[in-house]
């Protein structure tokens, strides 16, 4: 969690304004049924900030990471890069505003070409855009704490650690705003993810880049993380400043993330309560009414499966000055 | 063997384990001289990175290494008999009924063509050949109940792709605890899964592990998992064990500089915000491993470079921590660790280059 506040919190790079994505889908019979693996999704990231995204596999994060990228149509809502919005523009306008995002694969193995050597991989997106010059490349390569020889070895003689740093420089190649590391150090060793994690650190402190950082492993998105949102069955349950959301958590799904994530301290994991969910993650086809959490929920009650929560700032106590804080959670027993 | 003897005798002793594969410019020595005990009930973990040799030591435990890779000097003397010795006939008897495993990726460990209940089936009666159809049945959803199924007999008709991932490792769980084994080792158990079912899962394994009162070696990379499972454990770092201790002792008192560096690049609460600690370059390949002490080019440590790059530390003991610096549970053992300047000094050293 991180206190420093961002470079220019000014005009954010990347808005989504409740944006939901469907996907037909087969239900019993000949019954068809949408599943709303993104359901009225806002969120936005501003110059020189990293919004961590947490989730569970099957929550949406990755459908929602495509249609920033214009990878799966929304069907509702809207994407806005620098305040302009995407729908609105020309197929050729509209590549050029997207060129400011940029990507950051989870396997450095398998997301780039084996044929091709480290050079030509960073290479690739400046020759398609016309900037292509062997000095550009070997910056890139010295951005990211390579050397310009290494540039002319395959990615099968790095190690996981390099691979991710050629992904980055990849990605850094056409000077985007922000970048989205999609799981960025979840198959890198222990002590290697630290190393990735500083470089990325150092980088947005030296470019301004935004960050879209998402990830599992609650650590790693609190060592990076300005602001958090935690995202459960495609909506967002609770977000907020990292600090807050860290120490004071709101809604019953983090604060059961937060005790399930194992302590490295033998005595503290000896006296600490866990909240140990039951059952796995609903159907995606055929969601609970109400708080898709409800399911899983410690604490649910009859109430929750008649309303869908919405997202709404902590109840304020007497003694709170009447400040809209940006801590919001999704929860009927936080906002009864 | 009576009772008594037994319980003095470790259910487990991996003793100079060196495992070997054949590559192009002769063989190479993935595993270089590995050596630990494993005692009735207890947890032992093994950590290391990835290519430290933690896996390959479980799978020639199970005699399951893969084609090209063979052990090639030492003993795994499991209730005093040498397995490696063993012929294959004794061997199966063995496996599957006192010794299970399981592994990390559930999806590929189950026949994705077959039901799981059938699979489970297959496993019951590999070493309970008396039973029935019925009565297989029956003790096929006993187990699946055991580790939290719910509706066991709907479940078991299912097929693979039908179960979550959290629940397959269950079935694999079941499966492993078939036959009370005495000794079940789990090769990073969790690490496919979501971190709340992950905890669902250690849960299931702690409660069925304490059911047939086995004992268990845990795989892992995960440091946190080692502090909440473990009594004792060691790490591996290029193809050798460096430290081994009770568990207490290794997070608050590590000897050696590669363990002092591993628990300092754990993220957390401390470090959130600031800079990561972070351990200088990476693992050598078992093919050029550096002269000496493999940890040598990395570490802060290595001040009398004479010494850490021309011979290779052994793994030693260590002077054991005064009485009473354990909670109750299970004794912590003696630590040991192999480095020249092992001891609470080293890894401070370690720490302070860094910050310099």
């Amino acid at each position: 969690m991180r206190t420093d506040t961002p470079a220019a919190p000014f005009l954010d790079v990347l808005t989504v304004q409740d944006l939901a994505v469907e996907f037909p889908v087969r239900g019993p019979l000949f019954s068809r049924t949408t599943l709303k693996a993104v359901n009225g999704v806002s969120l936005h990231v501003a110059p020189g900030e990293t919004l961590g995204l947490v989730g569970e596999s099957g929550c949406g994060k990755s459908t929602l990471v495509r249609a920033i990228l214009g990878l799966n149509k929304p069907s509702s809502g809207a994407v806005a890069v620098g305040g302009r919005n995407l729908a609105g523009l020309l197929n050729g306008r509209r590549r050029q505003e997207r060129a400011r995002i940029q990507m950051v694969f989870q396997d450095p193995y398998s997301s780039l070409d084996p044929r091709l050597t480290v050079h030509e991989i960073i290479a690739e997106p400046l020759r398609i855009n016309g900037q292509y010059t062997a000095a550009a490349v070997t910056a890139l390569l010295e951005q990211v704490g390579l050397t310009a020889a290494m540039g002319q070895r395959k990615p099968g003689e790095f190690s996981g650690g390099q691979r991710q740093r050629v992904g980055i420089a990849r990605a850094l190649a056409l000077k985007p705003e922000l970048l989205i590391l999609d799981e960025p150090v979840s198959a890198l060793d222990v002590s290697v993810q630290a190393q990735v994690i500083n470089l990325l650190q150092d980088l947005q402190a030296e470019l301004g880049l935004a960050y879209l950082f998402i990830a599992h492993d609650l650590s790693v998105v609190r060592q990076i993380s300005h602001r958090v949102a935690v995202m459960y069955m495609g909506r967002i349950v609770e977000t907020g400043p990292a600090a807050d959301v860290f120490t004071n958590p709101q809604h019953p799904y983090t604060k059961a993330l937060m005790s399930a994530a194992p302590v490295a301290d033998p005595d503290k994991a000896a006296s600490r309560q866990r909240v140990v969910l039951t059952g796995d993650l609903p159907d995606a086809a055929n969601l609970p009414s109400g708080c898709a959490f409800r399911t899983r929920c410690p604490q649910a009650e009859a109430s929750c499966a008649a309303v869908v929560p919405s997202l709404l700032p902590p109840v304020p106590t007497q003694v709170d000055f009447p400040v809209v804080s940006a801590h919001q959670s999704a929860c009927l027993l936080v906002h009864p | 063997m009576s009772p008594a003897a037994e319980s003095r005798i470790p259910l487990l002793q991996v003793q100079d384990l060196a495992i070997e594969a054949t590559g192009d410019a002769g063989p190479v020595r993935l595993v270089d001289g590995v050596s630990f005990e494993v005692h009735q009930d207890e947890v032992f973990a093994l950590v290391g990175e990835s290519g430290s040799g933690k896996s390959l030591t479980v799978l020639a435990i199970m005699d399951l290494l893969p084609p090209g890779v063979r052990v090639s000097a030492g003993r795994i003397l499991f209730r005093g008999r040498d397995l490696t010795k063993l012929p294959e006939r004794d061997l199966r008897r063995i496996r599957g009924k006192d010794l299970a495993m399981v592994f990390q990726d559930p999806m590929s460990a189950l026949n994705p063509l077959q039901r799981v209940g059938r699979q489970l089936a297959e496993a019951v009666k590999l070493h309970a050949t008396g039973l029935n159809r019925k009565q297989t049945a029956e003790k096929v959803h006993r187990l699946l109940a055991a580790v939290g199924v719910p509706d066991p007999a709907g479940r078991a008709a299912a097929y693979p792709h039908q179960w979550s991932g959290g629940m397959r490792q269950r079935a694999m769980i079941a499966m492993a605890m078939a036959h009370d084994p005495a000794l079940l080792i789990a090769d990073e158990p969790t690490t496919a899964l979501d971190v709340t079912v992950q905890a669902q899962v250690m849960d299931v394994l702690a409660a069925a592990r304490s059911r047939a009162g086995s004992a268990m070696i845990l795989i892992t990379h995960d440091l946190g998992l080692v502090a909440e499972a473990a009594d004792r454990v060691a790490v591996m770092y290029s193809g050798k064990v460096v430290e081994t201790a009770g568990v207490r002792d290794l997070f608050h008192r590590p000897a050696h500089p590669y363990t002092v560096g591993l628990l300092a690049s754990v993220l957390g609460e401390g470090t959130a915000g600031g800079r990561a600690f972070t351990i200088p370059g990476s693992p050598p390949a078992a093919a050029d491993r550096p002269a000496g002490c493999a940890f040598a080019p990395r570490c802060h440590a290595s001040l009398d470079q004479g010494t850490c790059t021309t011979t290779a530390p052994l793994l030693e003991l260590l002077p054991t921590p005064p009485a009473g610096a354990h909670g109750p549970g299970h004794p912590a053992g003696p630590r040991a660790a192999a480095c020249h300047f092992a001891g609470d000094n080293a890894g401070q050293l370690l720490l302070k280059g860094q910050q310099a």
